[in-house]
Formats: C-alpha cells, sequence, structure tokens
C-alpha cells in the first residue's frame, strides 16, 4: 500500500476508534454517572480542548495569547447562528429533532464555528509579525474584550439578554471525541516537521528565522489552529448551556492560561491534567462556600511557588514512560 | 526533577480532591432546598442580599417548627455571577445533595441557564427576581415571584407620560446587563406607543465609574427626564455626576433601584425622581415592617428590593409545602425522608402528577400579593431639603453648543484619564523592572481605597466641614497602607517565583489578584460603600457650559504633582538611578553594588502608593466603592502602560491621558456601546504603528 493511504487509513481507524471509545463513554456515563458528575466531565472535556489548543500558542509557539475566550465566544455564538437560522433551511432539521438526525448538521455547525474563530485567529495571528511579548498579548486581549462588545450589540443573537432558543446538541460523547480528537492531532503535529518548526521559534525565533523557518507564517498558523480549536470548543459550549456573553470574560482567557500553566507549558498531557484539575477544584472546594474562591486563589499561588513550571513541566505523560524505560518527550527532545 | 515522582504526586493529589467530593455527601432528615445565587463574582451584592433574604424566611419557619413538625434545611451554591456556573451549581443541589426546590436566580440568563437543568429533573424553581418573560417559559416548573420587564417598562413610561406629564426621553442603559437591555427596550416601545420620543438612548457597563462622557451627550438633547434601568450600584453615581453636569432633570428607574444604599451615595442627587418597585422598606404594612426590623436585628442592614424578593419566593415555597401537607400528607412525609440514592429514586418516579405540580404557580401570586404588595410610582422620601442649585438651562446655539461639547468631553476626559495615568504608573513601574505584568495592581487600588474609607470613618475625617489636613492624612496613610500591602505581596508571591518564568509569575499575580478581591468581599462585603467626602463638593463652571467639580481638579492636581515627584525621584536621586539600572539590566546592575532586591521593594512600595492615590481620589470624585472595583480600571490601566510604551514613565502619563480623552470622545462622537471596544481599536492601531507604544523603544533583539 502507498505510504499516503496508509496514513488516511490509520487515521481513519483512529478516528473511529476515538468515536466508538467516546460513544462507550458516553454510554456508561449516561446511565450509571451522577448528573452532575456527568455535567462536569463534560466541562471538564471543553476545557481540555480550550486549554490543548492555547497550549500550541503559549506552550509549544511561545507566544503570549490572553484573548482566547474571545474565539470561544466567535466559535460559540457563529455555531449557535448556524444551528438557530441556517440548519433548518439547509437541512430541514428543526430545533426539536432527535440527536440521530441532528448529528450532521450539528457538525457542520461546529466546523462552521471553528472556521470563524479560525479566520478571527487570522486577524489576531497578523499583528505577531511586528509585535512580540506583552504587546502582542494585549492586542488578544483587546480582541476578547471587542468581541464581546460587537457581540452584544447583534440583536439577532439576543445581545445582552443572551442567545436563546437553541437546541441542545452537546453530550458527553461529542465532548469526549472532539477533545480526543484534538489531542491526537496537536500531539502528531507537535511531532511532525511542523511542529518542530514552531519549537524553533519559542527557543530562540532568531535563530529559527535564520534556519529558515518562515517564523510569520508559522506563528499566525499556530493562532489559526488554536483558534478553530477554540471555536469548536465554543460551539459544544452552546449546544449545551445557556449562551451570554458572560460566559467569555477576560476571566474566561485567564482559565485557561492557568490550566495550561498550572498542567505544564508545552505538555500536551498536562494540559489535560491542568483542565481536569482546575474545573474540577471549584466544585470540590463548593464545601466551603463562600470562602471557596479564597482558597482556590491561594492554592494557585502555592502551586506556583512549590511547582513553577506546571505540574508535568515540559514531560509528557505516558504509560511508556510510567512503566518502560525513559523516553524524551517531543518537546525536551527538541 | 523525577518524572515518576511528579505523576505520582499528580495521582495522589487527584485522589485526595476526590476523597474530599465523596466526604462531601451528607445525611439528614429534614427538607432540603437548594439556594443558588452570586455570592462571589461581579454581581456578588445581589446574591449575597437574595441569600440572606431566603435564609432570614426559612430561619423563622424553622423556629416555628417547620412545615408540620418538619424541618427546612438551606443548601446554598455560589455560581460565581456566571451562567455556566449557575446550571453546575443547581446540578449538584438536585443530583448530590436531593433539595426537593431550587430558589434563584437574581439575574435572567443565569436562571435561564439553570432552568432546564430544574425542568428535566422536575425540580421546581422559583426565581425570585428574575425579570425577563423567557425565564418562565422554559418549563412548567419555572416560576418566579417578580412582576416582569414588559410590565415595569409600560409602568415607567405610562408614569411619565401620563402622571408627569413628559415627552422627551433619555435613556441610559447598562448595556452589558440583560435586565437593563430588556427594562429600557420594553420602555422605549411603550413611551413611544404614548407619544413620547426618546431622544438619546446611551450605554454603560457594569462596574463602570464614570458616566459623564454619556450624561453630557444626552445633556446637550434636553430630555425632560432620563430613564436609568439599572442597578443602585451605579444609579447612585449616575445621579450624582448628572446634577455635577448640571443636568436638573428627574431621572426614573425601576426595581433595580431599592437599596438604602442609594440615597446613601446619591444623597440629594435624586431628589425629585422616581422608581417603579416591588416594595419599599419604609412601607407602613406590619409585614414589610417586620420583615426590615428582622432583617435589620439579623444582618445589620436594610433589606433591598432583591432582599424582599427572595424572602418572598421562600414563603411561596413554604406555602406550596403547607399546602401539600395538607392536601397529600403521605406525599409530603416523602419528602423528608432519609435520602439514600435509591429511595431517591423512588421518591422521584411519580414525577410531575404528586409531588410538585403547579405548585409555585397556584400559590404564588396570592403570597406575592398578601407579604409584599406591589408598589409602583413611589415616589422617594423627601425628608431632606435639596441643597443642589436649581440651574437655569443655558441654551446652546448651533455649533455653540458642540464647542461646549467637546470641551465639557475634554475637561472630564482629562480628569478621567489622570486616574488611568495614576494606575498606569505603578504598572509600568514594576514592568519596567521585573518585565512583570502584576495583575493585582487594580486590587491594590481597590485595597486603597477601602483604607481610606476606613481611616476616614476611623478620623471622623468625612463629617460635613470635612478639614483639608485630615483629608491630607487619609490619602497618605492609605498610600503607606499599600505600600506596605505592595512590599508584602513581591515578598511572599512574587519573590519565589521570580527566576521561574514569566508566565509563572504572571499566573501568581493573577493568584493574588483573585485572593485580593475574595479577601474583600469577605471582609468588606460585596455591597457597594459610600466614600465619605473629604474635601466639601462644589462646581466650577470653567466657561459657558462647561462645568467640573472642585475634585476633578483636585484629582488632576495630586496626579500631576505625584507625577512630577515620581519623575525627579527617578531621575534625580541615587536610588531613583538604581531603579533605572536594574530595569536596564538587572545581573549588571548587581554586579555593581546596586542591592536589586530592595531596589525591587522599593518599587513596589511606590507602585503600589500610587494606586492607592489613585483609588482614593476616585473614592473622591465617584464616591461608591466596592471590592471588584480594580478590575476593569487595571485592565484599561494596563492597556494605557501598553499605549504609553510600557516602562516608561511619561509613556504611562500620555498613555492614560489618550485612554481617558479618547473614551469620552468615542461616546461623545462615535457611540457610547462601543465605549470599551474602540479604546482597545486605538490601542491595536497604534501597536501596529508604532510596535513598543507610543514612547517605547524598540530595542534591537540580540543574537
Amino acid at each position: 500500500m502507498p505510504r499516503k493511504s496508509k496514513s488516511v487509513l490509520r487515521a481513519l481507524v483512529v478516528t473511529l476508534a476515538i468515536v466508538a471509545a467516546s460513544w462507550a463513554l458516553n454510554a456508561v456515563g449516561s446511565s450509571y454517572l451522577n448528573p452532575y458528575v456527568y455535567r462536569i466531565l463534560v466541562l471538564c472535556g471543553l476545557n481540555v480542548i480550550l486549554a490543548l489548543s492555547l497550549n500550541l500558542v503559549n506552550g509549544v509557539t511561545g507566544q503570549f495569547s490572553i484573548g482566547h475566550a474571545g474565539f470561544m465566544a466567535v466559535g460559540a455564538y457563529v455555531s449557535a447562528a448556524f444551528t438557530v437560522y441556517a440548519t433548518p433551511r439547509l437541512f430541514g432539521v428543526e430545533a426539536g429533532a432527535s440527536s440521530l438526525s441532528a448529528a450532521f448538521p450539528f457538525a457542520i455547525a461546529l466546523v462552521v464555528g471553528g472556521l470563524a474563530a479560525g479566520a478571527a485567529g487570522f486577524l489576531v495571528g497578523l499583528p505577531s509579525m511586528r509585535l512580540r511579548g506583552d504587546y502582542l498579548a494585549i492586542v488578544t486581549l483587546g480582541f476578547g474584550e471587542i468581541i464581546r462588545v460587537a457581540i452584544l450589540n447583534i440583536e439577532a443573537v439576543g445581545g445582552a439578554r443572551g442567545f436563546a432558543g437553541i437546541p441542545p446538541r452537546t453530550d458527553l460523547l461529542w465532548v469526549a471525541a472532539v477533545a480526543a480528537l484534538t489531542f491526537v492531532f496537536l500531539r502528531n503535529l507537535i511531532r511532525s516537521y511542523h511542529g518542530r518548526a514552531l519549537l524553533a521559534i519559542r527557543e530562540d525565533e532568531i535563530a529559527a528565522e535564520a534556519l529558515g523557518v518562515p517564523t510569520t507564517r508559522y506563528k499566525v498558523s499556530a493562532f489559526v489552529i488554536a483558534a478553530f480549536c477554540a471555536g469548536v470548543s465554543g460551539g459544544l459550549f452552546s449546544h449545551y448551556t445557556y449562551l451570554h456573553t458572560n460566559s467569555f470574560t477576560f476571566m474566561k482567557s485567564i482559565e485557561v492560561i492557568v490550566m495550561v500553566v498550572l498542567g505544564g507549558m508545552g505538555s500536551l498531557t498536562g494540559s489535560v491534567l491542568g483542565a481536569f484539575l482546575l474545573t474540577a477544584l471549584p466544585e470540590v472546594l463548593r464545601f466551603a462556600s463562600a470562602e471557596r474562591l479564597i482558597i482556590y486563589s491561594l492554592l494557585l499561588i502555592v502551586l506556583m511557588i512549590a511547582r513553577p513550571q506546571g505540574l508535568l513541566g515540559r514531560w509528557e505523560f505516558s504509560w511508556r514512560g510510567l512503566f518502560g524505560r525513559k523516553s524524551k518527550s517531543p518537546s525536551e527532545a527538541a | 526533577m523525577n518524572r515518576r515522582n511528579t505523576t505520582f504526586r499528580a495521582a495522589a493529589l487527584l485522589g485526595l480532591l476526590l476523597a474530599f467530593a465523596a466526604g462531601c455527601a451528607k445525611q439528614s432528615n429534614e427538607i432540603p432546598v437548594g439556594v443558588y445565587g452570586s455570592l462571589t463574582g461581579t454581581t456578588a451584592t445581589f446574591g449575597i442580599s437574595s441569600k440572606q433574604g431566603i435564609e432570614l424566611f426559612m430561619d423563622n419557619v424553622n423556629a416555628a417548627g417547620g412545615v408540620a413538625g418538619t424541618k427546612l434545611r438551606i443548601l446554598v451554591e455560589d455560581d460565581q455571577s456566571k451562567p455556566e456556573e449557575a446550571a453546575t451549581a443547581v446540578q449538584k443541589l438536585i443530583d448530590q445533595d436531593g433539595v426537593i426546590a431550587v430558589l434563584g436566580e437574581v439575574a435572567s440568563s443565569r436562571s435561564m441557564a439553570a432552568a432546564p437543568i430544574c425542568q428535566q429533573a422536575g425540580v421546581p424553581m422559583i426565581s425570585p427576581s428574575s425579570t425577563n418573560p423567557k425565564v418562565t417559559e422554559l418549563g412548567d416548573y419555572i416560576s418566579r415571584v417578580c412582576y416582569i420587564d414588559p410590565f415595569q417598562g409600560m409602568v415607567i413610561a405610562k408614569f411619565a407620560r401620563q402622571t408627569l406629564n413628559l415627552t422627551k426621553a433619555a435613556v441610559l442603559r447598562d448595556s452589558k446587563n440583560d435586565y437593563s437591555v430588556g427594562l429600557a427596550n420594553y420602555f422605549s416601545e411603550s413611551f413611544h406607543a404614548m407619544g413620547g420620543t426618546v431622544v438619546s438612548d446611551e450605554a454603560y457597563s457594569e462596574g463602570d465609574q464614570d458616566f459623564k462622557a454619556q450624561l453630557t451627550v444626552i445633556k446637550q438633547k434636553k430630555p425632560q427626564f432620563i430613564v436609568v434601568p439599572g442597578y443602585y450600584t451605579e444609579v447612585a453615581l449616575i445621579a450624582r455626576q448628572a446634577r455635577e453636569l448640571g443636568i436638573d432633570v428627574p431621572l426614573l428607574g425601576g426595581d433595580g433601584w431599592v437599596s438604602d444604599r442609594l440615597l446613601e451615595i446619591a444623597q440629594d442627587a435624586l431628589n425629585g425622581s422616581y422608581f417603579v418597585s416591588h416594595y419599599w422598606e419604609k412601607d407602613p404594612n406590619p409585614a414589610i415592617q417586620k420583615f426590615v426590623s428582622d432583617y435589620r436585628a439579623r444582618y445589620n442592614s436594610t433589606p433591598d428590593a432583591l432582599a424582599a424578593l427572595a424572602y418572598d419566593a421562600a414563603g411561596v415555597l413554604v406555602n406550596a409545602l403547607e399546602t401539600l401537607n395538607k392536601e397529600d400528607p403521605a406525599a409530603f412525609k416523602s419528602l423528608a425522608g432519609p435520602r439514600s440514592d435509591k429511595q431517591k429514586a423512588a421518591r422521584e418516579a411519580p414525577r410531575p402528577d404528586q409531588r410538585h405540580e403547579g405548585l409555585p404557580g397556584r400559590h404564588g401570586q396570592d403570597h406575592a400579593r398578601r407579604e409584599a404588595e406591589r408598589r409602583e410610582d413611589r415616589d422617594l422620601p423627601r425628608d431632606q431639603e435639596p441643597r443642589i442649585r436649581v440651574r437655569r438651562r443655558r441654551r446652546a446655539v448651533g455649533a455653540a453648543g458642540s464647542v461646549q461639547e467637546l470641551f465639557q468631553q475634554l475637561a472630564n476626559g482629562i480628569a478621567w484619564g489622570s486616574i488611568y495615568a495614576l494606575i498606569a504608573l505603578g504598572y509600568t513601574m514594576v514592568y519596567g523592572i521585573l518585565r512583570l505584568i502584576n495583575f493585582a495592581h487594580g486590587d491594590i487600588y481597590m485595597v486603597g481605597a477601602f483604607a481610606a474609607y476606613y481611616l476616614a470613618r476611623l478620623l471622623h475625617a468625612g463629617g460635613p466641614e470635612p478639614s483639608p489636613i485630615l483629608a491630607a492624612v487619609v490619602l497618605l496613610g492609605s498610600m503607606a497602607i499599600c505600600a506596605g500591602l505592595g512590599v508584602a505581596i513581591e515578598y511572599f508571591a512574587y519573590r519565589p517565583v521570580r527566576k521561574s518564568g514569566r508566565l509563572t509569575a504572571l499566573i501568581t499575580a493573577i493568584g493574588v489578584s483573585l485572593l485580593l478581591e475574595n479577601l474583600g468581599i469577605r471582609l468588606f462585603g460585596a455591597d457597594p460603600k459610600f466614600f465619605p467626602q473629604l474635601v466639601a463638593p462644589r462646581t466650577i463652571t470653567l466657561t459657558e457650559g462647561v462645568i467640573v467639580t472642585n475634585h476633578q481638579i483636585t484629582v488632576v492636581v495630586i496626579s500631576i504633582l505625584l507625577m512630577v515627584a515620581l519623575t525627579l525621584f527617578v531621575q534625580r536621586t541615587r536610588t531613583g538611578k538604581a531603579m533605572r539600572a536594574v530595569a536596564f539590566n538587572r545581573d549588571a546592575a548587581s554586579l555593581m553594588g546596586i542591592p536589586v532586591n530592595r531596589i525591587i521593594t522599593i518599587t513596589f512600595a511606590i507602585g503600589s502608593a500610587l494606586a492607592a492615590a489613585a483609588g482614593v481620589l476616585v473614592g473622591l470624585t465617584n464616591p461608591k466603592i466596592e471590592p471588584l472595583m480594580g478590575i476593569m480600571p487595571g485592565v484599561k490601566a494596563f492597556v494605557a502602560a501598553v499605549l504609553g510604551g510600557i516602562g516608561s514613565i511619561p509613556g504611562a502619563v500620555i498613555g492614560g491621558l489618550v485612554m481617558g480623552v479618547s473614551e469620552y470622545l468615542v461616546v461623545g462622537y462615535i457611540s457610547s456601546t462601543y465605549r470599551d471596544a474602540i479604546a482597545f481599536i486605538i490601542l491595536i492601531l497604534v501597536l501596529l504603528l508604532k510596535p513598543a507604544g507610543l514612547l517605547g523603544r524598540n530595542v534591537a533583539e540580540k543574537v
């Protein structure tokens, strides 16, 4: 078999395996799990997608984005608008349709949301040609705020009152499948030729440029890919819970950064761990009621002092690493 | 670092968390009732008063023996003022705690996030104060105690049009708040239908401190009244600033106004204004007076409308439980049964028919009416003599009017920009030396305002005849306290992470910021406080139609003095020279014998003191302070610092002024709804043209 079709086949098998595993997880989850735990798992999954994709920009490429919630908002609102306004006309699927017949239009809505967010990512990534470090950060922050203000002024998506009437389509199957696909995609990307280029930019942009890496193109691409993933996560979010711009404030972006840094910059498994921990932590701390966020912020400070490189640092968690010989993670090898 | 060790630690932590979660489930023989609300976050003050209203009612019921001998247990969950958190909190209450009913939320968007979950689980939800009509359309288990926006908007319009006989309205809405936007829309609709016109429709955002830009625009349109369908947290400041600008028309509003803080902060600025409300704390009705005195005795504050509505929501639920006990004692008994999962499932089996059918709807209205009779068109008490002089409205003719407007906007923009500049100075100093975005800086500004608040109360500095010496003592005292706080934060939080990467330091700074905010809510209370008048307010007419207050002039003068002092310090003193050296190259400075740690400490002390000064000055001009007041000014001051070229002192000042003035001009000449966005758009454009900010130097990259 030629190499190309072999890899396509492999991708297909991996995708099918992920979907099947997610289906099983969802089936088990919805029948045996407490709906509260189920909900937290879904929120964890959404945050995993966000943290993984932000890690591509902040951890792997070494850029500094603090406006990830803006991309999520674009994806959330565009895909929700697609479902509400375009799906009934294009596919004849009404809001009350069963989840199976709505699956295909929903997937399209997610992709549309992701593409819109990716386009926004392209726009935000462009200034990275000229701006560095904190200046780039402030541009991404500004973008997040601009998006929020713009959405507030669009009546068709509810403005400040929130977007009502989006059919709930998201369940653990969708979230787990998308999260797993994002993980596999980013893992392969980082291990590829292109991933090495991104890592080179993080380590030394000038040296990378000197060695012929088109740094601008790679930085913008990283932004676009990350924004696409955040947009898909937003699309899943908007079809899960009530859609309102208050969910996409600057603090949401900060939360995702905390997940990435706490898990370990550049470590994908670290981002997964960070997303799970920081989604579960406020829930676990509910017993402390009013002191909950005080404890949360103290824990954050203490963890940063105790483990400044994040929980996993740049290491990747792997079975082979746990039980077998030592293997170097891709980011470390670079 | 050994990897296995790390993985093990992570796994251990996860296990610990799970163990905690499992330990949280409790058993009891009471009827569990869930309450969810914003105990933290931007609208914490509303969530907390709602919670207190519910607790008061439920504790009274329990003290009287409960419902048919069974006590009620209140389980309160926080949703951090976020819709998705509200849904999670309610899911937890239903599935983890097995509550039989849910009370909440204030904000319609959060009620709408939680309602589908209650509907699906067949657990009734009673919202005390979500006025969006769509909330109860989400299902038959969802009900509310309050009236809805179309009704309230119509009442305001009718009162203005028919009782006051006015035809020209201006609307000033909170464009980020669903309640305010809904009410503003319904008011405008009704007012148009009654033959009135809305001559001006401006917007602000919740948490804003400064509304003079919008008010200047409104003033030029000469409305006969201004509708402010927002919450008292902002309305009081809007009223003050309107009077300072010489706007003497009445303000009209809705139930969001009800709080004793409204008059405390607004003082006489609201004389002659009107609002619609469910309830009024001075109502002679004995039920209300009992409620108010009980509430005062327990929480040492006067209940606002949200507390009253929440009290009613609890009443509706108890009423329903009593009815259920009468009609179907067996079903009632099962509510209080032991709550193992199996029994819970059994209890849930006969879903809508037996347990909760029509429960809140049937009894809700009667109860609400009996408990707190609906109040419309309630005039404010006029027990104070109006002190504000009624100014004759000057006729602005053609171009002269717009020139006046421009100058008015510029004057206010400079005053507001000085505040940004002061905060930005602290950002830029710390950044220049540590390359750290000190996210906690905006919160130090908040602490500065609160330190001054408590100092002023301690020294009785805010009396009717304020003394300038005491005012100076308060200002310096607050600066000293914050300098100490800044040094402590640097020593305990930032120094340990100084060598470990900038993002780590950034997250630590975010942690410190969250800590200060939440400690602030805990220690100072989430409700806004009235900042004492350290300097007696006066308005000064600069030229025809351009009015500023002596406070604004004080702000600009003190800001300039502090900036000059800082520049002299950095440029002319030995310590200043050392600071510049550390900023230029820390390692080289250290080799030259400069005590780097001490210099960093001094930098933090100065930066924090400047933030405190800004906090005090904001308290002076806009006398409303609250624990989350530092977030937006903090972000915007950081933007100002970047705009001017981060690390540069004159850059921070210019950046702050540019931000302040451009915000005013945007509101005056483009659109107030885009105020925040356009500030950022300007920033992005400037950065694209000059990537290091206006005064920043482009440092050549070293290879």
